[in-house]
């Protein structure tokens, strides 16, 4: 099952569903199904473990902002912890299946992150911590149907319109997605709410390849109910299948 | 003749008894409400002004707009220039910068989970550096702190009692703020409580949070920001006309497209100010005249009723050779003496209560439990030298006018028939 295999999160920790984490590819999907495609996107998430440090770069209105975190990810655990700037060093976070703790050095305070909490905005960025807290499986979450096909970027893209399945509690009703033909990477999507307002808008703008698999190097987040200009995500080092020590997942590792 | 009227009205008691009375006790509703009005008003204004409005207020455009969401990622930026530049060119004015934040007050039980939350709403105030006429005399913080002591290290607050009662916390413990920084992200801070304030405002007291400005600045990544910077008149009292002018040079000189730039609003040109200080004059005019009306029906029907009375008289008067002109003139100023008499004993009457509710004021605590107006739980009179003559009005117009209308009686009348009236 997808659903308990650690999946990779590198902007994902940031934005699981809107990262779109590259798979070693090749292939022609002549003759694909749109659950098919939705299948091969899915397989771009999959590993055991993963440690990666991520840049971010928020295009606020009042100016850009850069913030540095490692992450690590097992199953459906998450820690991170903000490494830059110095205001922000030290602010760590953890997930544990559906629950989500921070903490800040000046607050020192575990601090339970629920309810509307979730919907705000993660260090200022375009990501919330729904986004953060999303396991999307596009596959089991949503029915797709194709559109058509086309370009962008000179590339080969599926475009497809996913609407959530009866029952699964997603936090966009509806996706519209290009995916690449070759990598099979969601390379742009369109994020809408129930009600078929645009909420957000995600595009991978640079790729690249690490052990056989195809990442996005910079990946754009665009929260359309914000005045800012985007959130850069950059994966600036990326690690798989690394033993991660038990203890790293626990609420005492906040306060380490 | 003087003499003559003078006796009428001391030896016919229902000649002076009822007028006086009835003017006296006009006279003295009339101070006391209008005190009473004056000091409700005025209290609105001045605590609006104080904890909220200022005389004047900076901020940038798009705050001004969204203000009630405490947007403080539109917060003004330069602070410490824009104080600088307002300060030179406006020095008869105080210049504070504030910044108010909206979020959920954690506390945290003994094995560091959420024992308690609530929601609050904050002020950060330039309260360990502050200058003379500085927020603690505007706050008047030391009249209303109920425990404890300011804020005088780093990263202390003041929190209302209620909100420290509802919360379970006291003067010692620690409070976490949760709230957003001025980019928009979750900020997390926390306080240590130094002390309990009551400022009588039951909406205000049951949220407030009162921190350093700076505290407020390091929690919400606030630097050299200002949700807003308000301008008090040195002798904190409000004229809209100089003020009104020195808003519209601001926002000349700083107008543009740019949503972040800086605007000036006045007091009474803040939420519905203007429609508020419009009332409160029109309330003083109403009172005024509601009295004058109603003196003038009551005094009118004792002054008919004395003209039946005075028949007697009027018609001796009359076949003496004095003219109905001059009995005319007579009655309107007894009925002056009458209306000032009234009025002095009234209105000093009325000043005496007056004072006493200023000084004491009315609790209205009950009344204000649920209510959402900035309004103090202790509405207070303000005696105001309008309040010394205010009563003069309705006590001596009323009475002249109640006399006057009664008078017209005798002047319809002829001469053959007060004779025959009389029996003459």
């Amino acid at each position: 099952m997808l659903w308990r295999m650690t999946r990779i999160k590198m902007a994902v920790l940031f934005c699981a569903g809107l990262g779109a984490l590259g798979f070693a590819n090749t292939g022609w999907a002549e003759g694909l199904t749109p659950a098919q495609i939705l299948e091969r996107v899915d397989a771009n998430y999959v590993t055991d473990a993963r440690e990666a440090t991520i840049r971010l770069v928020i295009h606020g209105r009042r100016g850009t902002r850069e913030i540095v975190s490692r992450s690590w990810v097992e199953d459906d655990k998450a820690f991170s912890e903000y490494i830059a700037p110095a205001r922000e060093r030290g602010t760590k976070m953890l997930k544990l299946g559906d629950r989500l703790w921070m903490y800040t050095p000046s607050g020192d305070r575990v601090i339970a992150i629920s309810g509307h909490l979730l919907r705000r905005s993660m260090a200022g960025s375009d990501i919330s911590y729904e986004d953060f807290m999303e396991d999307v499986v596009f596959s089991e979450a949503y029915d797709a149907v194709l559109e058509g096909e086309g370009e962008r970027d000179g590339r080969g893209v599926y475009v497809l319109r996913l609407v959530a399945k009866d029952g699964v509690d997603v936090a966009y009703h509806m996706r519209r997605i290009q995916v690449d033909k070759e990598t099979f990477l969601p390379v742009a999507q369109r994020l809408y709410a129930r009600g078929g307002r645009l909420l957000k808008s995600s595009h991978i703008a640079e790729t690249f390849q690490v052990d056989g698999r195809w990442y996005p190097r910079r990946l754009r987040i665009q929260d359309h109910m914000q005045d800012g200009e985007g959130t850069d995500v950059i994966v600036e080092k990326i690690e798989f299948d690394v033993e991660i020590p038990r203890s790293r997942f626990s609420r005492a590792a906040l306060r380490r | 003749m003087i003499k003559f009227l003078a006796k009428g009205l001391v030896r016919d008691r229902s000649r002076s008894t009822l007028p006086l009375i009835v003017i006296a006790i006009g006279a003295l509703l009339t101070v006391i409400l209008y005190s009473l009005a004056k000091g409700g008003i005025g209290q609105m204004v001045d605590t609006t002004a104080r904890l909220d409005a200022g005389h004047v207020k900076v901020t940038t455009q798009e705050y001004a707009r969204y203000a009630g969401l405490l947007p403080n990622d539109l917060a003004l930026g330069n602070v410490k220039d824009l104080v600088a530049s307002l300060e030179a060119e406006h020095p008869d004015m105080i210049w504070l910068p504030r910044i108010r934040f909206g979020g959920i007050g954690d506390v945290a039980g003994e094995d560091g989970e959420t024992a308690a939350q609530a929601a609050v709403y904050g002020y950060g105030l330039v309260l360990r550096e502050a200058e003379p006429g500085g927020e603690p005399e505007v706050w008047r913080l030391d009249g209303i702190l109920a425990q404890g002591g300011l804020p005088a290290g780093d990263n202390e607050a003041l929190l209302g009692r209620p909100l420290a009662d509802a919360l379970g916390i006291s003067v010692g413990d620690r409070l976490t703020l949760i709230s957003s920084t001025l980019h928009g992200a979750m900020a997390t801070h926390t306080f240590t409580i130094s002390g309990l304030v009551e400022t009588g405002i039951a909406m205000l007291d049951d949220v407030l949070v009162i921190v350093d400005l700076e505290d407020a600045r390091f929690a919400l990544d606030m630097e050299d920001a200002a949700s807003e910077i308000v301008g008090f008149r040195r002798s904190m009292r409000y004229r809209h006309g100089p003020l009104d002018a020195a808003a519209e040079r601001f926002n000349a000189r700083h107008a543009g497209d740019d949503p972040l730039s800086p605007q000036m609003t006045t007091l009474a040109d803040q939420g519905q100010m203007a429609a508020t200080l419009a009332l409160g004059n029109a309330l003083s005019a109403v009172f005024v005249g509601l009295f004058l009306v109603a003196m003038s029906a009551v005094l009118w029907n004792a002054g008919l009723m004395n003209g039946v009375r005075r028949y007697g008289e009027v018609g001796v008067r009359m076949a003496l050779g004095e003219t109905k002109g001059g009995i005319y003139r007579s009655m309107l100023a007894e009925a002056a003496v009458l209306g000032v008499l009234g009025s002095v004993l009234g209105t000093a009457a009325g000043l005496g209560i007056s004072y006493w509710l200023q000084v004491h004021g009315i609790d209205i605590s009950d009344a204000m439990q649920d209510s959402e107006l900035m309004l103090s739980a202790v509405v207070r009179a303000e005696v105001t030298p309008v309040s010394f003559y205010i009563g003069f009005l309705p006590g001596v117009f009323a009475s002249v006018l109640g006399t006057a209308c009664a008078g017209i009686g005798i002047l319809r009348r002829n001469t053959a028939q007060l004779f025959r009236e009389n029996e003459l």
